[in-house]
């Protein structure tokens, strides 16, 4: 009898220390602050796997994009210790670096399960990395892919047509800006005309941008990174003057305007969702950038306005780049999206660790969610792109996820200096005056970003703004 | 302090409380911002005098966007006004249907302006909005509506206008049915043509209700926003950038709260002085 109690009290040691073992964090509570609403939803859908798994109670604090910013660094600046990790774009980190600690460390010490490297490069190098160190897991791999008819520019008509009149192969896909250019006048026709050997019903344009103030700028930024190749910069690094009204900035914004001359009527005031259904759901312009958006939803895209429409296919390729001295630069724009960090202030950073690992680290829970579309967030890591799950299971998602693979090698990201959005906002505001006539020329609008530029550089100062531009690079 | 003075004094301090909490302290507050160089994300906000009110004195973006309120303001009054009193003097007649029609003309001001923000994207969209749609059918050619720095200002002021003339027609329409009945009948007696009675006796009678109305319009068109934002954001250009998208993107974009301040400030004492020169206006000529 004694030996079966001895036994079996040996057994309950076992099995409670086995079951502390498993639930390393048991009894710890770890607050999130995230973006509420679709960023949410997989906080709270991984919750109770995350108690059962690690012991962690997680409590997320849902905060409306348009005040996280100040809400998150008016808490972290004051030190309330109020979050253990946060959510936030990862253009915010020159502000939010005091409060934040790298992940380095964690990744070392976990033996790397979170797989650092399985990160696609532009977002590694962009949105993680900050003088020289991770402090950032990325949730959302936003980025600029060119989309484009791929069954308009595969019809034999319309490639005889095009080499009869500008000389070379009709581009599939189109790699340069300038080509860009004779693709939009090319293939800009009234209704009534015909299209890939069918009469149009509706006027067909060669090209959109989403240029409604306030967001603008990327669009100028598409060109303006290629056009100052092979060395782009926002800025000198060695002495922070403004590079944004050089010559060639100044060409990479009179092509932005040649393109309007291609592009539907209203493009001014467009914003996401009219690009979206102007070239997604009527079918009506021949190339645009957008986000990953239709690369995921290829499906919807709708037939060409003819009478008798090919299957509609779309084609993806990395946005365009130039040819200088024969020698090609092309480069994608990073969206300074999400990422999450663990805050200075946390009383349990291992907990917090460990919380990132299961969420964001390699493997099915990532995928997931970045596969579902509750989320919101787009792929960023390569065992997403090129998970044998998603290919499976979304047929023709393979271009796509092939593109986006291709696209990240050559990132370059946004501005994430202190001011950033002030930076990019003075550039927007000029752009768009230039593009609604209120500005003649190109290298006078430039030439007041410049100067703008130059009065938020005093105002911070110029040389604490320097070091924050070289963290950018490291 | 006797029980009987005490008695008022301590009823009216909960609310005195809290107006200082709530408006005064802000306002003091701002006040002394305004005179600092208040980032929120430099930690250090040092006294720096009248420097927030030159640079906003001397930013051309600024002038513009006082410009552009002015244009607002105007141009909204000049069409609410006469709609809504028009629409008021309609509704204070009786006639079959009024308990359907009244109701149905104040659904507008219901919606919230965020909402009626995304309408007007939809209704005044280039390519396939209803609106151009009905000029084409017209054999009329569609405008470019908001996405035009010619057009977008006007697209703003009809969505607006469409908006809150319901608010102008329901406080003006209250006016006329509360007005008395005895120098009606007089005027009648005497003969008084239906022009006449409106303008002698209608419009004097009715002064206060329209300064009150055109007050309050005027105090929430110098604040629209958000509209604004959704439609055109300030844009294209700084085609209809007003004061209060202006003072948001000062403010909680580029976090200067100093300069910001400083514009809510200008703003605060531009909007004392006009009401208070419109109401002596008013005053006088009811003298």
């Amino acid at each position: 009898m004694k030996k079966w109690l001895v036994l079996g009290l040996g057994l309950l040691f076992v099995g409670i220390t086995g079951l502390a073992a498993e639930k390393p964090f048991e009894g710890v509570t770890i607050t999130v602050a995230v973006h509420s609403g679709h960023h949410a939803t997989p906080w709270y859908m991984e919750a109770k796997n995350i108690k059962d798994l690690l012991g962690i109670t997680l409590n997320v604090v849902e905060i409306s994009p348009e005040e996280m910013y100040s809400r998150e660094l008016l808490e972290l600046s004051a030190r309330t210790g109020a979050f253990d990790i946060v959510q936030y774009n990862s253009a915010w980190i020159g502000d939010f670096e005091p409060y934040l600690v790298p992940l380095d460390d964690f990744i070392i010490k976990t033996g790397d399960d979170f797989a650092f490297g399985d990160y696609l490069p532009g977002f590694r190098n962009f949105h993680n990395m900050w003088g020289g160190k991770i402090y950032s897991v990325t949730l959302d791999g936003d980025t600029f892919l060119l989309y484009y008819r791929k069954d308009l520019f595969e019809n034999p008509e319309e490639r005889a047509a095009f080499k009869a009149k500008y000389g070379y192969e009709l581009p599939d896909p189109p790699k340069t800006w300038d080509q860009v250019v004779d693709l939009a006048e090319f293939f800009t026709r009234k209704k009534g005309e015909k299209l890939a050997g069918s009469v149009l019903t509706k006027d067909f344009y060669g090209y959109a941008d989403q240029a409604k103030r306030g967001r603008v700028y990327y669009w100028y930024l598409f060109r303006y990174i290629p056009f100052s190749a092979p060395n782009p910069h926002y800025f000198d690094p060695e002495t922070m003057e403004p590079l944004i009204n050089s010559p060639a900035a100044v060409a990479a914004l009179e092509n932005m305007k040649e393109l309007l001359k291609y592009s539907p009527p209203g493009v001014l005031g467009w914003e996401w969702d009219e690009l979206f259904n102007a070239a997604m759901k009527d079918g009506r312009v021949a190339m645009w950038i957008h986000w990953p958006d239709e690369g995921r939803r290829f499906s919807e895209l709708a037939p060409l306005p003819v009478k008798n429409p090919p299957e509609p296919k779309l084609g993806v390729a990395p946005t365009p780049g130039v040819i200088k001295d024969g020698v090609y630069y092309q480069y994608t724009l990073v969206d300074s999206a999400w990422v999450a960090s663990i805050c200075a202030d946390s009383k349990h950073k291992d907990a917090a660790w460990a919380v990132l690992n299961y969420m964001f680290g390699a493997g099915a829970v990532s995928l997931k969610w970045v596969m579902s579309p509750e989320s919101g967030w787009d792929p960023n890591r390569y065992s997403h792109v090129n998970s044998p799950l998603w290919r499976a299971k979304v047929p023709g998602i393979d271009k796509f996820l092939d593109t986006e693979v291709q696209a990240m090698q050559h990132g370059f990201p946004c501005l994430k200096i202190p001011g950033a959005f002030e930076y990019m906002d003075k550039l927007d505001l000029y752009i768009s005056k230039y593009l609604a006539g209120e500005i003649a020329t190109a290298q006078e609008a430039l030439d007041k970003v410049a100067a703008e530029w130059n009065k938020i550089t005093e105002r911070f100062g110029r040389e604490s703004q320097k070091e924050f531009y070289a963290k950018l690079w490291q | 302090m006797t029980r009987r003075r005490r008695g008022p004094i301590l009823l009216v301090l909960p609310t005195m409380v809290i107006l200082v909490l709530v408006v005064i302290f802000p306002m003091i507050y701002s006040l002394t911002v305004s005179f600092r160089f208040y980032d929120l994300r430099v930690p250090r906000h040092p006294f720096v005098g009248f420097e927030n009110y030159i640079r906003l004195f001397t930013d051309p973006r600024f002038h513009n966007a006082l410009r552009v309120t002015g244009l607002l303001l105007l141009g909204e009054l000049a069409l609410q006004f006469p709609i809504g009193f028009g629409l008021a003097l309609l509704l204070a007649r009786k006639f079959w249907g009024k308990k359907v029609v009244q109701p149905i003309l104040l659904i507008p001001m219901m919606i919230t302006p965020v909402v009626v923000g995304y309408m007007g994207r939809l209704l005044f969209e280039t390519r396939s909005g209803p609106i151009n749609y009905f000029l084409n059918l017209m054999g009329l050619p569609g405008a470019l509506w908001h996405t035009s720095a010619n057009t977008a200002l006007l697209t703003v002021i009809l969505l607006d206008t469409w908006q809150w003339t319901p608010f102008m027609m329901g406080v003006l329409l209250a006016g006329l049915v509360s007005l008395p009945p005895e120098p009606y009948e007089s005027a009648k007696v005497d003969g008084a043509s239906s022009l006449q009675i409106f303008w002698y006796l209608t419009l004097p009678l009715l002064k206060p209700v329209i300064a009150l109305v055109i007050i309050m319009r005027s105090l929430a068109i110098l604040q629209t926003f958000d509209i604004i934002y959704v439609l055109t954001m300030g844009g294209p250009g700084t085609a209809t950038e007003t004061i209060g998208i202006y003072t948001y993107l000062i403010g909680f974009r580029y976090w200067d709260i100093g300069q910001a301040s400083s514009a809510a400030w200008v703003l605060a004492i531009m909007l004392s002085i006009g009401v208070t020169i419109f109401l002596r206006m008013m005053g006088r000529e009811r003298r």
